[in-house]
Order: structure tokens, then C-alpha cells, then sequence
């Protein structure tokens, strides 16, 4: 018995650019002498996606630069409006677009690791509760109280990545967060998620150009291309394909 | 999209208020006492020109000025950060979702506590002069931190969204305030502007709320008339902060 989670009907998304100063006097001269002094550039990113995925599914999302796989994800995660289609999500969100987005330097790694538990949708209380998991997890005992601009970039995304871990989410959306730290880091990154995958409760939806961690991690991917859905099938045929393509781009050129 | 509890938003308020605060005197020596310090070296300088230096007729004038000088420090320190509160902080609006409101009001919030800390210096000042504190101020003074915050923070959520879409706003708002300061009868008492255009003075929008400041302060005494033209002022702020962030909050990801 399947239940959907995450709802996607026919949904575009437009950037408008507006032209001002920054952009130079003469193409604002040039735009009002036609007489539009608001000229707009329209970048249509996502051109009608429909898809459906279902409780407890995990599911990659993979597609060259720029195809719009980020854009879709910004608006399932609630940062952006769709310009027009339907979304809908079923369950409570946990978007994780950037590991420790919303980290301040000056914090210690405490008082990050709270402050970034309740932006993410946690009470204050539940991020106390799990403090000491998501510290043990992170490994960094030794730093926790030291403002983190002192942090490498590797500990720095441990810190993240420890903090989305302990979570417990219900929908569970990534992009790119796997690259971080040491080999046994990441070893580890991969079990937890991996674990998250086997629970029948969990959504997890996943951005990624690092097609080993999706074949690992995903059992459906969907290939997006230009702004729209290209395939939407099991994992190892959509990336023998996407792999294909590439290839075959590869030696075009 | 999904509706979280009260509690949630009071703790997101709460650590994003905590965070400004924290950050403000991190790297410092003195840290917090800084907040103690500051308005204390200000209220003393501005003393020493207009008081010492250019004798402003005025009685106990160092308690005058100061009455009308740290709320307005509140109003305008708030307001002159208020256009960079997104693009200081793009990443927690391009990647996280949380009404966009908050960051412009927890501002507010924070440079309150630094109004916290100004007051007990002005009550000293008070007693330093032989002069009696009236026990009203216990019910006066949260009220008109309340109807200051209401205007400061509705105008700092209006300035903060529209900077995102016209950049010049935070050059604007710093020099209008500075402006401002001079034209509102915070260092020089209202009578010292002409009878003939000093209706004027009603078109600024914390002339009012000023002014009851300093009457609470300095007198003890709640001018119920002033304070009902600040709570005005408040709601029409409030109206136009509510407008902007239904119309501007959903692009600022965007745009940033």
C-alpha cells in the first residue's frame, strides 16, 4: 500500500531578472527609449514537472548544471513559490539544501548546533535533548565550545551533517551533502542515511551529481533535463542512461 | 505550509534574537558592558556640547536629553540595520524556510536589550540629581516599549523587504534617520520651535512617540493624549509591515 508524499502536477518555475543600474546605464537608456523602463528577462527554470513519490520511498534526483534539480527541490523545501502547478506535501518537511546553512562564525559549535536545529523545524527543547548524540556523532567533543570560524571546512560540514542525522524526519530532502569530511566520515554519513532508507517511515529525496552515492542510496531517481523530467524509473536503469548520455556528449565534443 | 505551534515560533524568535545578541560583543573584551557603557560616553558627550557648550536653557538638561535621546537610539539603530538584515544573512533565506518576518523583528528585539541597559544608567542620572522616580514607570514603560517595538519593528520589516528588491534603501534610511534626529525635539525642547509651523512637527512619525517618552521619563507622567497619536502611528506602521510581507516575503530567496 503506497501513500503519496510529495505531490508534483505540472509545475514551472520563471525567475524574472529585473534590469537596474547595476546592470549599466546604456541598457537602461537603450530599454527606455522603447519605452519600457521595467524591462524583465525571463529564465524559465522548470517546465511543467509532474511526478509523485511515496511514503518510505528514497529518490534520487540527478541531471547536468543547471538543469533546474535545485530550483525543484528550493520549492519543495518551501524557500521559493512555484509560478504556477500544483506541489503538495503530505508530511512535515526537513529540507537540508547546504550542511549548516545558517551556521554564524562567531557561535561555538553548541550554540550553532541549537540555533540550527530550531531554523531546521526543531523546539529548542528537542535540540537539547539530542545535544549530546549529535556532538558524539560529530566527533568533535574537543572543538564544541570554540567559536567555529576556527573550524576546518571538513569539521565545519560534520557539524551539519551530525546535526541533519539526528533529526528524525519524516520527509527528508538533501542536495549534495555527502562530500564532507574524511573517508570514515563519510563511511559513516552513508550508513545513518542508509539506515533512515530501510525505515518504511521515511522520504528521503536527494540531489546529487555523484552517481555512486545514489546508485548506494536511491532505489528510484528521476533524470531531469532542460526543466523537465526526462526518466522516472529504478535507479540502475536511469543512471546507465544518464551516464550514457553523458559520455556520448563527451565525445561529440 | 505546515502549521507549527506556538511554542516553535516563541523558540525561533527566540534563538534568532539570542544569535544578534551574542554575536554583537563576541569578540570583545568588556562584551556586554558595552551596552552600559556606550549610551552612558554618548549621553555624556551630547551633554557636554548642548548642555556645557551651548547653554540650552533648560532645566536638569543632561535628564531632558537623555529621556527623549536612548529611546530614540533604540528607534534608529534598529532602522539603520534593518535594510541589510537579508543580505548580511543570505543563506538562511536561500536555504531554510521560516516566515521571513522574523529577521527584521528579532533585530528590533535585540537593540530593545540594549535600551534595557541604557535605562538603569538614566534612572541613576535621576538619582544623582536628588530626584524623585515615580513608581508608575513600572506600568509605563512596558507599555511604551511595546508601542515602540510595534512601529520599529512593522517599519523595519517594511525596509528590510524592499531593500531586497531596490538596493538604495540602505543608503536612504541611515541618512533620513540622521535627518530626522536633528528635526525631532529629542537635544532641543519642542518650544523651541516656532509656534507658527510646529503642527509640522506631526508629520514625523516618532514625534509623538518621542515625546511620550520623555514625559514618562522625566516627569513620570503618561500623556495619554501623545500616546494615543504613537499608537496610531504604530498601527498604520503595523498595517503597512503586514501588507509588505504579504505581498515581498515570498520572492526575497530569489532575489537574493
Amino acid at each position: 500500500m503506497s501513500t503519496p508524499d510529495i505531490i508534483l502536477r505540472d509545475l514551472h518555475k520563471q525567475y524574472s531578472l529585473h534590469i537596474t543600474m547595476g546592470h549599466g546605464y546604456k541598457l537602461i537608456l537603450t530599454n527606455l527609449m522603447r519605452g519600457k523602463f521595467f524591462q524583465k528577462r525571463i529564465h524559465h527554470v522548470l517546465r511543467g514537472i509532474s511526478f509523485t513519490i511515496n511514503r518510505g520511498e528514497s529518490v534520487g534526483i540527478i541531471g547536468r548544471n543547471g538543469a533546474g534539480k535545485s530550483t525543484m527541490l528550493g520549492l519543495m523545501a518551501n524557500v521559493m513559490q512555484p509560478t504556477s502547478g500544483e506541489l503538495r506535501l503530505m508530511r512535515p518537511v526537513f529540507a537540508m539544501l547546504e550542511l549548516g546553512s545558517g551556521f554564524h562564525p562567531d557561535l561555538t559549535g553548541r550554540e550553532n548546533i541549537i540555533m540550527n536545529g530550531v531554523l531546521l523545524g526543531l523546539h529548542k527543547r528537542e535540540v537539547l535533548q539530542k545535544q549530546a548524540d549529535i556532538i558524539a556523532y560529530s566527533e568533535l567533543e574537543e572543538f564544541i565550545d570554540q567559536p567555529i570560524r576556527t573550524y576546518s571546512s571538513g569539521m565545519l560540514a560534520r557539524l551539519g551533517f551530525s546535526i541533519l542525522v539526528q533529526l528524525d524526519p519524516q520527509i527528508f530532502l538533501l542536495d549534495e551533502v555527502f562530500a564532507v569530511g574524511d573517508t570514515h566520515f563519510q563511511a559513516k554519513c552513508r550508513r545513518s542515511i542508509k539506515a533512515l532508507k530501510e525505515s518504511s517511515d521515511t522520504t528521503i529525496v536527494l540531489v546529487s551529481h555523484d552517481m555512486a552515492s545514489v546508485r548506494e542510496l536511491c532505489s528510484r531517481c528521476i533524470w531531469i533535463e532542460d526543466g523537465l523530467v526526462k526518466m522516472d524509473a529504478d535507479t540502475e536503469g536511469v543512471v546507465a542512461a544518464f551516464e550514457l548520455a553523458g559520455e556520448n556528449e563527451g565525445d561529440n565534443q | 505550509m505546515f502549521k507549527k505551534d506556538f511554542r516553535y515560533y516563541f523558540d525561533l524568535y527566540y534563538v534568532l534574537a539570542q544569535k544578534e545578541f551574542k554575536v554583537k560583543y563576541k569578540a570583545s573584551i568588556i562584551g556586554y558592558f558595552w551596552s552600559v557603557i556606550s549610551p552612558l560616553i554618548q549621553g555624556l558627550v551630547f551633554f557636554l556640547a548642548f548642555g556645557i557648550f551651548m547653554r540650552f536653557p533648560q532645566k536638569n538638561y543632561l535628564l531632558f536629553l537623555l529621556s527623549a535621546l536612548y529611546p530614540w537610539q533604540w528607534i534608529s539603530n534598529s532602522l539603520s540595520h534593518a535594510p541589510k538584515v537579508f543580505l548580511s544573512n543570505p543563506a538562511l533565506v536561500k536555504k531554510i524556510y521560516f516566515p521571513r518576518f522574523f529577521m527584521p523583528t528579532t533585530n528590533v528585539f535585540q537593540e530593545m536589550i540594549h535600551l534595557l541597559f541604557a535605562l538603569p544608567v538614566y534612572f541613576l542620572f535621576v538619582l544623582l540629581y536628588g530626584l524623585p522616580l515615580s513608581p508608575a514607570l513600572i506600568v509605563y514603560i512596558p507599555l511604551m516599549l511595546l508601542v515602540t517595538y510595534i512601529t520599529v519593528a512593522s517599519l523595519s520589516v517594511v525596509f528590510a523587504y524592499v531593500n531586497v528588491y531596490v538596493r538604495d534603501l540602505e543608503n536612504i534610511i541611515p541618512l533620513g534617520l540622521q535627518m530626522l534626529f536633528f528635526l525631532t525635539p529629542v537635544i532641543y525642547p519642542v518650544t523651541a520651535v516656532p509656534e507658527k509651523i510646529r503642527l509640522i512637527l506631526y508629520c514625523n512619525p516618532f514625534f509623538s512617540l518621542i515625546m511620550t517618552w520623555r514625559s514618562v521619563l522625566l516627569e513620570g507622567i503618561m500623556p495619554w493624549d501623545s500616546l494615543g497619536i504613537a499608537l496610531l502611528v504604530a498601527l498604520i506602521s503595523f498595517a503597512f509591515g503586514a501588507y509588505t510581507h504579504k505581498h515581498l516575503s515570498w520572492k526575497l530567496a530569489e532575489l537574493l
